[in-house]
């Protein structure tokens, strides 16, 4: 059973301040749910085993970042080798959702992943306990009018989510453990490494072309 | 490596038999030990004004005696750095040797200094006040004495003496305020000899002993405990165990030991050439890098990273932690007995009649020298191995020194940054150089962008001189803003094979990859093949490899360099926020990363410095992964330049050929994406405009795809969907330009479909648009009603925005500017339609519909619109008076004036059957009656129409009193008998009700009897209570469950234990 190897996915969450990134991270991790609402410094995660279709075991491990601009200070180094990116917004917060292109837009230049066409990323609205009267008017349009956007839009999976009541939150992170996993055996089979400053060991001779001899 | 960390000074010369035997310095003060027990006190001038005679380095190898090597020092009796202050004699009192003198810091007068002189005898303990000195005091039980510490440990002042296999701790004490005493408080016996005692630092209280055989620390604060110094690793057996010789006590004096101190945490054990670090925190020992050829005669520690060890002939500067030799000085002394110390900055070597003295040198000399040096660090290796090359190594040992540096070193001093911050800009700048050094010449592009620039934040500017000019964005905006159509530049002979690539071998290498996938046709690989037989095959087969290995490389650094950026951009977006950011520990702002800037202009710079790094960065993205152009321009943040972005975006724009080729796409989409973020409207207006107008590069193409693309492109689709994408602040923007995308449609129908695209969209922008001022756009600006009612119609009807408007009571506006617009249309075309056909037109249909069905126009504005002297406009006004109330008038129009009897009647029975208004529409029945029968003679079948149809709803006496007698009473009598048969239903009805009324007073008579017979009647207060039995009395009563008469309390009684025992 040589692919029985345990796999670590990395999975990176941004949206705006206040969407709900944390308890999501928390409920899918701990199922537990606070009301209090504490500001995310820098970067945090948490990690969650679980099975793919019953057979493949994996690791995730999930990023929470601070959603605020004065703490969006964090490096390349943060975003580089994530598997997928999960944008979230708050379905009562029209302009959490109107940011997402932006944040997709950041995490591609910041990741400077291999195949921004295909990387895999999912858009989680949350808070869908609240109030109907509450929520952005007319969102299904308005959502259908983002993800639909030919350039730069959002063509992903949606998925609308209560951290607080833990709804379809177990749904979501279980597709976004697949698309993570896809996307971590294509890194794979690619072989894209970027730190690779000592594979020149062939060919070396060739470059001193000015005194190469050309008999 | 021979670089220079000492260099030679001064030199004593002794004249007459006796030899050094000890050197000591200390405070300016040379003390030195003679083998005949004499002792001598040199003091040394303050300034040393004299430069060292000390040639360059190389050629020291020639001087191979020591007499040629005394010239390299200054001489003292010429240069007078030390002169004799004071000689005694025979301080040992038996002509012995003086063994070793050590000071101990604990006079408080500054001409009192307290000496300790060991012989093979005793140890003595001197004072020495000017020219005199005085015996304090002859140590008990010292003789063969190792070594000796001075030590404070909780206020008390403690000497320790090393002898044989003991360990003896004196306490002095002041006997009185001039007079010490050394009290002898412990003794303690130890399984092996003494060979050196050492304080461990930052304990206080800990002694580390080097015993012959193995290590011991002594707790002073626990009593003098011993606790035996483990070493577990098995490559350090040796180190730990006393050698074969010493076990057959062949070996008396060996093995040498010293104890240095590296750092407050870590000590340096040597024992014969053996060297461990001891790590104090972690009491952890691990070998050294330091691998010692001999048995050093004396070994100690250099600020801030030398060992240096002094042999018989030369001494080793090594640095402790690779045990890198970095100098060695062949002094030629050619001797075992050599004496020496060393304090701060001063080394002095005793041997025979001479002194040398040594500085070490400061440490920008030291670094100046790691700079220069260059060439192969071995002869074997690597050719391609960067740890192979001196000025790598070389580089590495100056950030190694500095990095180790104290920050309190005078080194770091500058009056314009702290000098935690000036240790971290001095180490940025050799890092610069180092990663430099590895771009150019060993390619290793992650270490040298990533691993350094980024990590150190070196400047922008440097690192893309290292990247050819189309990747600069700096040079890129230059050449656009001059219109430099040619930036290759003639390129420097480099090593850096990055900065040889030209634009033009990367569209080679995209074409060749292309060609590759398997698309040449047969014609190309037949030149090739012939190619392939040519004579230059070898050389070219060879330039191309070259040339691919080059692109590879290029490629990998852009990789590299596209991360660096990124991380730049973070950082500069943070500076532009007015933040400094935290980097190592300490702040940095942007002038120390531009030093060069002034605070002034700061921004300004900033914003130029934000603008080259995305410039780059698109560059970057634009040449090797433009699939990420998108996501860069669609930043809000980001600060591309415009111009070279339009420049790099439109070049390929119509040549549909080369994106095949190269792969690359049309940019068109994110050219807008770009200027719409960033907010460059009119620019990207313009563009479209002159894209769509511009007939100059009017070319057709051999494939349909590339010509129906073109025509997308000079369409005005893409105006369209730009426009469609601004808000309500641009709206004269979207009416400037959307007038050529209007007028220019010539199709009505288009037209409107362009419009209603631009302006009658669900999207959020659309609806924030000033609707007046749209309005006022088509029928002043373009002079179209139509546009107009469209307009309208979609605002009133169809958009979401129709609670919105009633909201701010600006929907009754729109209503009557719609009103009036179709009452314009029709007036103009009025002419041209009968009555009858006049009706039917669209505009008269919707305009009599919307009369019909809305209110919220505001009357008067429509009436006076309305030309009344017209019949083709009249109906409309029945609208209007029906809203003021004036129904006489409507009427009038109706029956008199459009001679409408059926209309009339039926505005009446509407205006009946209105709630609260019966009246009224009986009144109006009756003024039309009236009308009528002005004329009675021509109405009569008029009048019998109306009573037939709407005499009911009229009096009859009213209608039989205005009837002129004459009217033939048989045209009445639909009206009678209708009248008759409502009469008798009337009738009918009331005495249905009467019998109901009857029935309901009879039932509730019954009710009421019923409930009356419900009393409970009490024959006099001589009744019994039923539950009591007691007469009833006056008291209060109840009920009772069986109906009976009880008294109040025996009810309530009788109830408790019913509750209590209820559940």
């Amino acid at each position: 059973m040589s692919g029985r190897k345990k796999t670590l996915l990395k999975v990176i969450i941004l949206g705006d301040s206040g969407v709900g990134k944390t308890s999501l991270m928390q409920q899918f991790v701990n199922n537990k749910f606070s009301h209090q609402y504490k500001a995310t410094i820098g970067a945090d995660f948490l990690t969650k085993e679980i099975s793919i279709d019953g057979n493949k075991q994996v690791t995730l491990q999930i990023w929470d970042t601070a959603g605020q601009e004065r703490f969006q200070s964090l490096g390349v180094a943060f975003y580089r080798g994530a598997d997928c990116c999960v944008l979230c917004y708050d379905v009562t917060n029209e302009k959490s959702l109107n940011n997402l292109t932006s944040w997709k837009d950041e995490f591609l230049v910041q990741s400077n992943v291999s195949n921004p066409q295909d990387f895999p990323f999912i858009i989680i609205g949350n808070k869908i306990d609240v109030d109907e009267a509450k929520k952005i008017p007319s969102l299904q349009k308005k959502l259908q009018n983002i993800t639909n956007n030919q350039l730069g839009g959002l063509n992903y999976p949606v998925f609308e989510t209560s951290a607080k009541d833990g709804i379809n939150v177990e749904a979501a992170f279980e597709v976004i453990a697949k698309m993570a996993l896809q996307q971590e055996e294509l890194n794979d089979a690619n072989g894209n490494d970027v730190s690779d400053d000592y594979n020149d060991a062939i060919n070396i001779h060739l470059e001193s072309e000015s005194s190469g001899c050309a008999c | 490596m021979n670089v220079d960390i000492i260099e030679p000074f001064n030199r004593i010369h002794f004249t007459g038999s006796p030899r050094v035997s000890a050197v000591h310095y200390y405070h300016n003060r040379l003390f030195m030990g003679f083998n005949n027990g004499d002792l001598q006190v040199y003091s040394s001038l303050t300034s040393q004004s004299q430069k060292p005679l000390y040639p360059a380095a190389k050629t020291l190898k020639t001087l191979k005696s020591f007499n040629d090597i005394k010239f390299l020092f200054h001489d003292n009796s010429q240069s007078q750095q030390f002169e004799l202050d004071s000689a005694f004699s025979n301080l040992s009192q038996d002509s012995s040797a003086i063994d070793s003198i050590k000071c101990i810091p604990i006079s408080n007068e500054s001409n009192k200094t307290i000496l300790v002189i060991t012989t093979a005898e005793c140890v003595r303990a001197y004072e020495l006040i000017g020219s005199h000195i005085n015996l304090v005091q002859e140590l008990d039980d010292t003789k063969s004495c190792s070594d000796c510490l001075y030590t404070e440990y909780d206020e008390h002042r403690l000497f320790l003496v090393g002898t044989k296999k003991k360990l003896i701790a004196f306490k002095i004490v002041n006997k009185t305020r001039n007079i010490l005493i050394f009290q002898k408080v412990k003794e303690i016996s130890l399984k092996d000899r003494v060979k050196t005692i050492a304080l461990i630092p930052g304990s206080g209280s800990k002694i580390l002993l080097s015993l012959a055989s193995d290590f011991v620390i002594v707790d002073i604060a626990k009593d003098f405990s011993i606790i035996a110094l483990a070493i577990d690793d098995p490559t350090l057996y040796n180190f730990n165990h006393s050698t074969s010789f010493s076990y057959f006590g062949l070996s008396s004096s060996g093995p040498a030991a010293w104890t240095i101190k590296l750092s407050e945490d870590k000590l340096l054990l040597v024992k014969d050439t053996q060297c461990v670090e001891y790590t104090i925190s972690s009491q952890v020992i691990r070998p050294s890098a330091i691998k010692l050829t001999a048995v050093p005669i004396f070994v100690d520690f250099i600020e801030p990273m030398y060992i240096m060890v002094v042999y018989g002939k030369r001494i080793e500067i090594v640095d402790y932690v690779n045990g890198d030799r970095i100098q060695i000085f062949n002094h030629q002394i050619n001797s075992n007995s050599i004496y020496a110390c060393h304090e701060d900055r001063t080394i002095f070597l005793g041997s025979g009649s001479d002194i040398l003295q040594f500085n070490v040198l400061e440490y920008k000399k030291q670094i100046e020298q790691y700079l220069n040096i260059s060439g192969k660090g071995s002869s074997l290796g690597n050719i391609k191995d960067p740890n192979n090359d001196l000025r790598i190594i070389g580089l590495d040992k100056a950030i190694s020194l500095v990095s180790k540096l104290d920050t309190k070193c005078p080194f770091f001093y500058n009056k314009e940054v702290s000098n935690e911050k000036k240790k971290y800009l001095e180490l940025r700048d050799l890092y610069k150089s180092k990663a430099v050094l590895l771009f150019e010449s060993y390619s290793k592009y992650h270490e040298s962008l990533v691993d350094i620039c980024s990590d150190w934040m070196i400047a922008y500017p440097d690192v893309l001189e290292l990247f050819p000019d189309f990747l600069n964005g700096d040079s890129k905006i230059r050449s656009v803003l001059s219109n430099d159509a040619d930036e290759t530049k003639s390129i420097r002979s480099t090593h850096n094979v990055v900065k040889r690539v030209s634009k033009e071998d990367i569209q080679t290498l995209r074409f060749a990859t292309t060609a590759e996938s398997g698309t040449e046709n047969e014609a190309d690989r037949r030149t090739m093949s012939s190619r392939a037989t040519s004579p230059q095959k070898v050389p070219n087969r060879l330039q191309g490899y070259a040339k691919s290995q080059n692109m590879r490389k290029f490629s990998k650094a852009v990789n590299n360099l596209i991360i660096y950026l990124t991380d730049q951009r973070r950082i500069h977006m943070s500076f532009l926020n007015g933040d400094n950011i935290q980097w190592k520990g300490i702040e940095i702002s942007p002038l120390d990363i531009y030093p060069n800037l002034s605070k002034e202009d700061l921004k300004n710079k900033l914003h130029q410095a934000a603008t080259t790094i995305d410039t780059s960065l698109f560059l970057c993205y634009f040449h090797t992964k433009p699939m990420l152009l998108g996501p860069l321009l669609r930043l809000p943040n980001n600060h591309c330049n415009a111009s070279v972005v339009n420049e790099c975006l439109m070049s390929n724009i119509h040549n549909h050929v080369q994106q095949r080729e190269l792969q690359q796409p049309n940019f068109i989409k994110e050219l807008l994406d770009f200027y719409f973020t960033r907010g460059l409207h009119k620019d990207a207006l313009e563009m479209l405009y002159r894209l769509s107008h511009n007939d100059e590069e009017e070319e057709t193409h051999s494939n349909d795809d590339d010509n129906a693309f073109d025509d997308f492109l000079k369409g005005p689709d893409l105006t369209i969907q730009y426009l469609k994408k601004m808000t309500n602040q641009d709206l004269d923007l979207v009416f400037q330009f959307s007038y050529w995308v209007i007028v220019e449609e010539t199709d009505f129908h288009r037209s409107v479909e362009k419009i209603r695209l631009i302006f009658m969209n669900d999207s959020y922008e659309c609806e924030n648009y000033d609707n007046f001022k749209v309005l006022n756009y088509f029928t002043q600006v373009l002079k179209n009603d139509a546009f107009g009612i469209i307009y309208l119609e979609w605002l009133n009807f169809e958009s979401d925005l129709v609670d919105h408007l009633s909201r701010k009571k600006t929907l009754g506006k729109f209503h009557t500017k719609l009103c009036l617009l179709y009452l314009k249309q029709l007036k103009e075309v009025k002419d041209e339609y009968d009555l009858d056909s006049f009706t039917k037109i669209e505009y008269y249909v919707k305009l009599y519909n919307f009369l019909g069905s809305t209110s919220l126009y505001e009357p008067w504005t429509v009436l006076k619109s309305i030309p009344t002297t017209e019949d083709k406009f009249l109906r409309f006004t029945i609208f209007i008076y029906k809203r003021l109330g004036e129904h006489d008038k409507s009427i009038d129009v109706l029956f008199n004036q459009l001679n409408d009897l059926d209309a009339a009647m039926q505005y009446c029975c509407d205006i009946y059957q209105l709630p609260n208004s019966q009246n009224i529409g009986e009144q109006l029945l009756h003024k039309l009656l009236e009308d009528l029968l002005m004329n009675y003679h021509e109405n009569v079948e008029s009048i019998e129409k109306l009573l037939t149809l709407q005499g009911s709803k009229m009096s009859i006496l009213r209608v039989m009193t205005a009837l002129p007698n004459s009217f033939p009473l048989h045209r009445l009598e639909k009206f009678l008998t209708s009248h008759m048969r409502g009469s008798q239903e009337t009738l009918h009805d009331a005495r249905i009700a009467s019998q109901l009324y009857k029935v309901g007073s009879i039932k509730l008579q019954d009710r009421i009897w019923k409930i009356q017979s419900q009393e409970y009647p009490i024959a006099s207060g001589k009744q019994l209570c039923t539950i009591c039995n007691k007469r009833l009395g006056y008291s209060v009563f109840s009920v009772g469950k069986d109906n009976q008469i009880v008294h109040y309390g025996c009810a309530q009684r009788a109830l408790k234990p019913a509750r209590g025992s209820s559940p």
